[in-house]
């Protein structure tokens, strides 16, 4: 009885001093991992509408519809941005698109996705011509834009006509699929589509 | 016992990877690029060494009975704050682990150490050992990361390696790579070690 | 549609994701426990009961821990707890209820508080936003793919023993190749989930 005491109290006191400890630490760094959080979506919404001053927030948790109407400086409605959720081929895949009132995006980034390396993760894959031997050469190369190429295609189009295909496209309304990840590609085309016609009826534009 | 003795076995004779094969998960798991594999390596080596010091610290206090829940908590506290550290300050990598970074408390190589060293040593020699292997383990991630990402990506550290017309082998970045290279490094330094005996 | 999603659920974690093969979650015992045929169906067991009790337990305190907005601090130390003190309960419970069945999974039960998958599905639960049902769904079919697997390689171990091997491949080398090779199998699987 007495050593059973005395184990349940050496746990109790390991247990509480960490308690102690992390909430202490907790509370210094709670602000920065909040901002963190935050700063996801914040970037990804300033990209999708670069010349964003206002937006007003709308969370509709029953439904699942959550979006950004976001305004310029002189409070004309550039358009709305758009929190779009799908599932994937190992993980739920979040995007913020950025869809004008005329249902054409601007542009979209994906926010959240933990697809399989290699494949699916290459939707946020950059084009690039920097070789790690330039930093002993010391060449200097042009820089290319950081925007995703798989996420490009879909900038400046109309969402509802889009398709995904497994060539390069010949049309404007097709999306080329990622290598070996049609899932991937694919959800996300019908998350934007899924996302985007909640919206477009929830503000009675179609 | 040397200090310096303790520090090299965690590197090179009792190296955690490739010697010992212990933490086989995050080892296979995380190395699709070598930028993962580094902070997935420092992270572990920051948990082995605080857990490391403050076990062989404790180790007097706790009745012996119930000293592996013990040695757990303490374990998953240090995990904790790294956690912390990821989601405020290094969101990309924070991302790219996603629950690997938890999942160090059940890294086999920290309570390995916990319960083979710092239970039995004291603290100076115990931090050595804790820095020793992480070092090894981090230097084993970054190898195995490093020819995964080159050969299945043609990038090391995120920039190109091979000139534009070399296609890269998507084999090496997909879970089947990861076993196959982990494979062939185990038994090249099986190899090794053979060859060192025999001489 | 409750059910068709439960059972992609189900083959997901069993044959697309597998939790050893795909997720790399249970190395140590996959290739620790992979000897003999027998102790590999043990373990196999013990994982899979640990992981649903451990799935529908832990599913609950996330919801407490969320209550009192403990979840960052908290979420990593609880769950191990649980699963370790789950474990210690669950080995007590058999030794006196069903001693038949301890004999059988008895000596695996300690090495599982340790073993990454379980601790792995309690965490995946909660970052895939599963419901409760969902979450024993998904921690008993992650618990059959990881007895799938582990079975799968003790059958090829045992025959390997007779097989000739390279002396620097023996032991572990040579488990990661057919983990390679039937990993590699596996990802065939792949079109199951989708469209």
């Amino acid at each position: 009885m007495k050593d059973t005491i005395r184990f349940v109290l050496t746990l109790v006191i390991v247990t509480i001093i960490s308690g102690l400890v992390l909430s202490f630490v907790y509370l210094k760094v709670k602000g920065k991992i909040e901002v963190q959080k935050k700063a996801n979506i914040e970037n990804a919404i300033k990209f999708v509408f670069e010349d964003i001053s206002k937006k007003e927030e709308t969370n509709d948790q029953e439904n699942d519809i959550h979006y950004w109407k976001c305004f310029n400086k002189n409070n004309e409605l550039l358009g709305y941005a758009i929190l779009c959720k799908k599932g994937g081929f190992s993980s739920t895949i979040q995007i913020i698109a950025g869809v004008k009132k005329e249902g054409i995006i601007t542009r979209i980034k994906v926010v959240f996705q933990q697809e399989t390396p290699g494949l699916g993760a290459k939707m946020n894959q950059i084009r690039s011509n920097k070789f790690i031997w330039d930093f002993i050469t010391g060449k200097k190369r042009e820089k290319l834009k950081p925007i995703p190429y798989f996420q490009e295609q879909f900038f400046g189009k109309k969402y509802a006509g889009l398709t995904v295909v497994k060539h390069k496209p010949d049309k404007d309304n097709e999306i080329e699929a990622l290598t070996g990840a049609t899932i991937s590609s694919k959800a996300i085309l019908n998350g934007l589509k899924e996302g985007i016609t909640k919206v477009m009826e929830k503000e009675g534009l179609k | 016992m040397n200090i310096l003795k303790v520090f090299k076995d965690g590197i090179l004779d009792e190296n955690p990877t490739f010697k010992l094969v212990l933490g086989m998960c995050p080892t296979l798991a995380v190395t699709t690029s070598a930028t993962n594999a580094i902070g997935m390596g420092l992270a572990t080596t920051f948990v082995l060494i605080m857990s490391n010091v403050i076990i062989s610290l404790i180790k007097d206090l706790i009745p012996s009975k119930v000293r592996i829940p013990a040695y757990i908590v303490v374990i998953a506290t240090f995990v904790t704050l790294v956690q912390f550290v990821m989601a405020g300050f290094l969101p990309a990598l924070n991302k790219s682990l996603g629950i690997f970074i938890p999942l160090i408390v059940v890294n086999c190589i920290i309570m390995g150490r916990a319960e083979a060293f710092a239970g039995k040593h004291n603290v100076i020699l115990s931090f050595f050992d804790g820095l020793g292997m992480g070092i090894g383990f981090t230097l084993a991630l970054t190898l195995i990361g490093g020819i995964r990402e080159i050969l299945g990506s043609n990038k090391l550290f995120g920039y190109l390696f091979f000139p534009h017309n070399y296609k890269p082998m998507l084999f090496f970045v997909l879970s089947p790579g990861g076993f196959f290279t982990m494979a062939i490094l185990l038994a090249f330094f099986n190899w090794l070690s053979m060859k060192k005996k025999e001489a | 549609m409750e059910i068709s999603k439960l059972l992609l659920i189900m083959v997901s974690a069993i044959f697309v994701n597998n939790f050893v093969l795909s997720r790399f979650l249970g190395i140590c015992p996959y290739l620790g426990v992979s000897r003999k045929f027998d102790s590999a169906l043990g373990m196999g067991m013990a994982v899979t009961f640990v992981m649903t009790i451990a799935s529908f337990i832990t599913w609950i305190i996330q919801i407490i821990l969320n209550h009192f907005g403990l979840s960052d601090i908290l979420q990593t130390i609880a769950f191990i707890l649980t699963i370790a003190a789950l474990v210690q309960f669950i080995e007590m419970y058999l030794k006196k209820a069903l001693p038949e069945l301890y004999k059988a999974l008895g000596i695996f039960l300690p090495l599982i508080t340790t073993n990454c998958a379980i601790l792995g599905v309690t965490l995946l639960n909660i970052t895939q936003h599963y419901n409760l049902l969902e979450s024993v769904v998904f921690g008993f079919s992650a618990g059959i793919g990881f007895t799938l697997a582990l079975l799968m390689m003790a059958s090829i171990r045992e025959r390997l023993e007779l097989a000739k091997v390279p002396k620097v491949f023996q032991g572990t080398a040579i488990a990661l190749i057919i983990a390679a090779l039937m990993s590699l199998s596996f990802m065939g699987f792949s079109g199951l989930i989708g469209e």
